[in-house]
């Protein structure tokens, strides 16, 4: 099994130096990689069939608990051979669809690391694993919607697909890691052990919104499907295989391999019966109004997707079998459709269904497959689609008492407008008469019309033999999913019943609105006022008002000027301090411990407070600098009288030397502006008087706190008897501390020379800048 | 220890080099001495380390693991500065000494057991910055760079050492350990000093790694300067500061957690914010760069809202995925202002057809960034996520989930750019040194993505 992961990416990545050789027509040879793939896996059905599941176990991030760990059960085993299968026939169309495209060679590159990621995703046995390719899904996706870059639509919408399946692929990363957290394990087979823990687990809700979110925005679920019709920009093999058959399967995969560890729950199927529901007739209306084949076909997807999501919301066995069974069904359907409009795009160069007609006298074998198609589609008997939407109708009409109704209800409104919409994808382009500017149209390459012509015939095949299918393919599926054992008996012939008429009326309805559900381009602007609403609409606002956001706000905080950053950066810290100070308990001043205020000091204090003054108000610089050195002094004189000369000393000095320093570049400064108005003076004014506050409010608290005196207690006890100097501070620097001291002046002597020889430097004029 | 006293030397030696006038051989000298500080480093990789020095530093695997990382990333950054300095001065010597002195105060930063070890660590790496940021002399938005950087750098500094004074005023101690028994002995009634000090201690240390709100500095200084310089601030400089802060907090603060806690939260939660509100409104790739990395310190900061054990390498992990990332970033940068002498998300266009290693390498580098998988950028989010998680902040993960989308969003433009818009343009001329750097590290960037093993339990 690991080999079947790593093949593909191990070639994805051999395409970097040796994909020119790829570029012609040898392109095709890499389609035997899926095949043998196929083939190998075609092997695992008999024993798969018997209910046995297969392990494989390979050391990779032991310390993160990430393993690669490996399982191939029925639900695994269905997706790889749909991806392997599929992925063989698509593999070969492409390789005519795309004959002589200057960058063949990356798109096989490309297709290669999603086939190995999307089968990587389903044989996963450990979450993150599975995470890690779930994500490489989106990234080759989002190179393949791109590779048709020419056009800027193009690239607008493989950025909006990656954003959605981005967003929604971070989500699901943090869905997994908590439900690994809770359950103590990554790996499916233990998480499914205690399904329990983490259903009663107060954080379970989370966890589902978070796993869901991933879920949705993967399979393309109401209100995260726009990127859906977008992404069909891509070349249409690449629409048939990720945007239809396999990659947006992946959350419907997700959802049925987490069934069993997350499911059962009220949330869970409500939540799942309502979006998948909602968005099922959402699409299915929507796609009645497009004229343009390949939108057709992504409103009907996301429409089945809707379905498989409601299905697996229901959740009854017999749900999950018609979900299962649904999925082989619209895979092999839908890949077959988009298969053939490849084909008439590629030979007409349009996609107009209001244009395209009588195709069927050029085209024959791709009219054979378009009509096979569509009309398993509708649900006609004896084709596979029949036998899926039988089993449809029986999980609604055997759904809950209560619910069956609306249920059966949504789904009969839901199918009638596929049918529908198959009809036309499928059938109407080859119906009528042939304009003349199509008859020189010729079938293409055998490679191109074969593949959807197998897939159309094997819907045949399923159809008369369903028996086979239930048995191999669908019954092992949702055994996995199920705690027991499942048989799905598939039959062709139920005999009258309920679910039958529902069938007929069905398929008689559709063909009804096919006939005067005429395609034409003005139908379009009915939808017009709808688009207001419309989840893409106000995505693109909400996003437009983000960047108009970001603009506004880069503009005002982040203008570049050092000052404007500052006020905010004292404005943050502040609001720090205050929260500390708040936290930190009352403040309170013990008068007792406070010396007397003396008359000087009052003094002091005054001209401190009248030299601020002074300094705030000024509109001279020269009054500013001797402002400010006036409170130096005035703090030299706070100083003198606590008796530390010292300090009064080394402050007065280095104030004579700041405005001597100052008055020496006052000459070189622009001439004093004051822009402030009042409104900045009263906001500058706020900000920094609540800062002094708050500084003044700390320096009170270490007041509170009783200093730890030991060392100034031993420097004063032994300056004298140790050191013989009556002086302490002196003793501290030339004798207990005097290797710093004399450190301390040999930096100073460095300083000074460095100074000195710059002095004396004389600049080349080369050199004077 | 060995590795500081060899970076000290060498930086001396370079300097020598120059006044002799050996120019050719400063790269290959300096290239050559850094593996050897890288090697005799790694050598020291020691469990049961105890503190030297009188109890000044602290050799233990997390200084070895990260003195390790910042010098292998100044390997690469040097690497990248061949014929890059020649265009700004003939005399390069300084150039080459500063930035080692630089990693010399790093050095000291992310090994100190004493606060005053890591003052003297952030200055000295700091000073050799601030000239660093103003090399182009002529350039004014180099002078600003420099001057901001300048005027912010010893307002911040002003701030760290107002807190170290009040933690010893409260503990009566500089040192780790001594600070930390402080605590312990009844980590309920410790001096409201202390709490002030920690804030403070904390807003100077967010100045130096520039989260928010103390990210002002860090677009204007990161633009203005010359593009290696932005480099180094943004990788090795970031990174020291942050093991900086994660060795204190870890080291001595962990029993106040309470306290700090909702602190580091709104920071984080602010980081993530504006630093992609920012980004996704640039049009250059530098100034996008510059804001997202603030945003990068959202994430990292993740490890210490949820401390414990495993912290340090989860950090280690980010941080390493994060720079060497930038690095590739930054080399093709610097060749694109070089050569086309504009840096705006049009002047990528049509890269991958003229330049098709160039832009596998920086498509490496972007995936890297935006978090996708099998690179080495998804093993930093996924631990930083898990870390989260595992203390249950699930807002908190849940409003990083939708910034990462954002991420996706500026990542990508340059990958759209590159392969998705056809413009005829010239071929780039990749020197080999540049070459080596890039392919190196999208190799590292791909290897850690694909087997992250060896580096996630690391220390």
């Amino acid at each position: 099994m690991l080999f079947t992961v790593l093949s593909g990416l191990i070639t994805s990545g051999l395409f970097i130096p040796f994909g020119k050789y790829f570029r012609t027509k040898w392109g095709a040879v890499i389609a035997i990689l899926p095949i043998l793939l196929f083939c190998y896996l075609l092997q695992f059905i008999p024993v798969i069939s018997t209910g046995i599941t297969l392990y494989e176990s390979y050391e990779w991030v032991p310390s993160l608990h990430i393993n690669f760990d490996l399982r191939l059960d029925g639900l695994s085993l269905l997706f790889s051979l749909l991806i392997t299968g599929i992925g063989s026939l698509i593999f070969i169309y492409a390789s005519s669809y795309l004959k002589g495209h200057s960058y063949l060679d990356r798109f096989y590159g490309y297709l290669c690391l999603f086939m190995a990621s999307m089968l990587g995703i389903v044989l996963s046995d450990n979450i993150i694993l599975l995470f890690v390719f779930w994500e490489l899904t989106s990234i080759s996706s989002f190179f393949l919607i791109g590779f048709n870059n020419d056009h800027a639509d193009s690239r607008k919408s493989a950025i909006t697909a990656l954003s959605v399946t981005g967003l929604g692929g971070f989500f699901l990363l943090a869905g997994l890691i908590l439900m690994g957290s809770i359950a103590g394990t990554y790996s499916i087979g233990q998480l499914i052990e205690s399904a329990s823990i983490i259903k009663n687990h107060e954080l379970y809700p989370i966890v589902l919104g978070l796993v869901f979110i991933g879920a949705f925005t993967k399979s393309a679920q109401f209100p995260f499907h726009f990127w859906l019709p977008d992404a069909m920009k891509a070349p249409t093999p690449v629409s048939a295989y990720l945007h239809s058959a396999t990659m947006v399967k992946a959350g419907i995969f997700l959802l049925a391999r987490f069934t069993p560890i997350l499911g059962g729950t009220s949330a869970w199927s409500y939540t799942l019966m309502i979006v998948g529901g909602f968005t099922m007739i959402y699409a299915a209306l929507h796609s009645l109004f497009r004229t343009d084949l390949k939108a057709v076909l992504a409103y009907s997807t996301i429409s089945a997707l809707g379905i498989l999501t409601f299905l697996i919301g229901i959740g009854t066995q017999e749900a999950l079998i018609a979900a299962i069974t649904f999925t082989v069904v619209h895979a092999l359907y839908k890949a077959t459709l988009f298969l053939t409009t490849g084909i008439i795009d590629h030979e007409t160069e349009t996609r107009d269904l209001s244009k395209l007609s009588g195709l069927r006298k050029v085209l024959f074998p791709v009219f054979i497959a378009g009509t096979l198609a569509a009309l398993s589609s509708a649900g006609m008997p004896l084709l596979f689609g029949f036998i899926s939407k039988d089993l449809i109708y029986e999980a609604t009409l055997h759904s809950e008492q209560h619910l069956a109704l609306y249920l059966t209800i949504a789904a009969v409104l839901t199918n009638v407008c596929l049918v529908a919409a198959g009809f036309m994808a499928g059938i109407k382009p080859f119906l009528g008469n042939l304009p003349q500017q199509y008859e020189k149209v010729h079938l293409p390459d055998q490679s191109m019309w074969i593949p959807p012509l197998i897939l159309a015939l094997l819907g045949l095949a399923f159809g008369l033999f369903p028996a086979v299918a239930g048995y191999f393919i669908v019954s092992p599926a949702v055994t996995s999913m199920s705690a027991e054992t499942v048989n799905a008996h598939l039959q062709v012939w139920h005999g009258f019943n309920t679910v039958l008429l529902l069938s007929l009326v069905t398929l008689a309805l559709g063909s009804i609105l096919f006939l005067y559900n005429k395609p034409d381009s003005r139908k379009l602007t009915l939808l017009v006022p709808l688009n207001k609403v419309s989840p893409q609409n106000i995505t693109k606002k909400l996003f437009k008002k983000f960047v108009n956001f970001s603009a506004w706000y880069t503009n005002i905080m982040h203008n570049g000027f050092l000052r404007s950053y500052l006020l905010k950066i004292i404005i943050f810290a502040e609001a720090l301090l205050a929260y500390e100070l708040f936290i930190g308990g009352s403040i309170y001043i013990d008068y007792t411990q406070l010396s007397p205020i003396s008359i000087y000091e009052a003094v002091n204090v005054l001209i401190l407070i009248a030299a601020v003054g002074l300094t705030v108000t000024t509109s001279s610089r020269l009054t500013a600098v001797v402002g400010t050195s006036a409170i130096g002094y005035a703090i030299c004189l706070m100083f003198v009288y606590y008796s530390a000369p010292d300090l009064a000393m080394t402050q007065f000095t280095i104030d004579t030397l700041t405005v001597v320093l100052f008055v020496f570049v006052l000459f070189n400064l622009p001439s004093f502006i004051n822009q402030a108005n009042n409104k900045i003076i009263i906001r500058d004014s706020i900000v920094a008087i609540t800062f002094g506050t708050l500084l003044s409010i700390i320096a009170i608290k270490v007041l509170q706190v009783p200093t730890d005196i030991t060392i100034s207690e031993f420097y004063g006890q032994f300056a004298y008897t140790l050191a013989k100097g009556k002086n302490v501070v002196n003793v501290i620097l030339v004798d207990f501390r005097g290797l710093d001291t004399m450190f301390e002046i040999v930096v100073l002597s460095i300083a000074a020379l460095g100074v000195y020889s710059l002095i004396r430097l004389k600049l080349k004029s080369s050199e004077k800048d | 220890m060995s590795a500081l006293i060899t970076i000290t030397i060498l930086a001396l030696l370079l300097l020598y080099l120059g006044l002799f006038k050996a120019k050719k051989a400063l790269l290959p000298v300096a290239l050559i001495g850094l593996m050897v500080a890288l090697v005799l480093s790694l050598m020291e990789w020691d469990s049961n380390a105890a503190p030297i020095f009188s109890n000044m530093m602290l050799y233990d695997r997390f200084a070895v693991a990260f003195s390790g990382i910042t010098i292998f990333l100044t390997i690469l950054i040097i690497a990248l500065s061949k014929d890059y300095f020649e265009r700004i001065s003939s005399n390069v010597a300084e150039y080459y000494a500063l930035i080692l002195f630089s990693l010399a105060g790093i050095i000291l930063m992310v090994s100190y057991h004493n606060l005053s070890m890591l003052f003297i660590g952030i200055e000295i790496m700091s000073v050799s910055l601030y000239i660093l940021a103003g090399i182009k002399k002529r350039d004014f938005a180099s002078n600003e760079a420099a001057l901001k950087y300048f005027l912010m750098g010893a307002f911040s500094t002003g701030i760290l050492l107002f807190g170290v004074t009040l933690i010893y005023g409260a503990s009566g101690s500089f040192d780790l350990e001594g600070i930390k028994q402080y605590i312990l002995k009844d980590p309920t009634a410790v001096s409201p000093l202390l709490y002030t000090g920690i804030t403070l201690l904390i807003v100077g240390l967010s100045f130096k790694v520039g989260a928010a709100p103390f990210h002002f500095w860090v677009p204007d200084v990161y633009e203005g300067s010359p593009s290696l310089i932005s480099a180094y601030m943004s990788t090795v400089v970031k990174v020291a500061g942050f093991a900086a802060f994660l060795r204190l907090i870890m080291f001595s603060f962990a029993p106040l957690q309470d306290f700090w806690i909702p602190m580091i939260i709104g920071m984080s939660v602010l980081s993530l914010l504006i630093g992609n509100v920012t980004a996704v409104y640039q049009q250059h790739f530098k100034r996008m760069l510059a804001y997202s990395s603030i945003s990068h310190v959202g994430y990292m900061l993740f490890a210490i809202i949820a401390l414990n054990g495993s912290s340090d390498n989860a950090v280690f992990v980010y941080a390493a995925a994060y720079s060497v990332a930038t690095i590739i970033a930054f080399g093709v940068l610097i060749l694109l202002q070089g050569q086309v002498g504009n840096d705006s998300f049009d002047s990528f266009n049509g890269l991958a057809r003229k330049n098709p290693f160039l832009a596998l390498t920086l498509t490496i580098a972007m995936l890297s960034l935006a978090g996708i998988p099998l690179t080495a950028g998804f093993i930093g989010k996924f631990m930083m996520f898990s870390k989260a998680l595992s203390s249950y902040h699930i807002f908190l993960v849940v409003f990083a989930a939708l910034n990462a989308m954002i991420g996706i969003f500026y990542y990508f433009k340059v990958i759209v750019a590159m392969y998705f818009k056809e413009e005829d343009r010239k071929e780039l001329i990749v020197p080999v040194y540049f070459k080596l750097v890039l392919g190196f590290s999208a190799l590292v960037t791909i290897a850690l993505g694909v087997y992250p093993d060896f580096i996630a339990s690391l220390i």
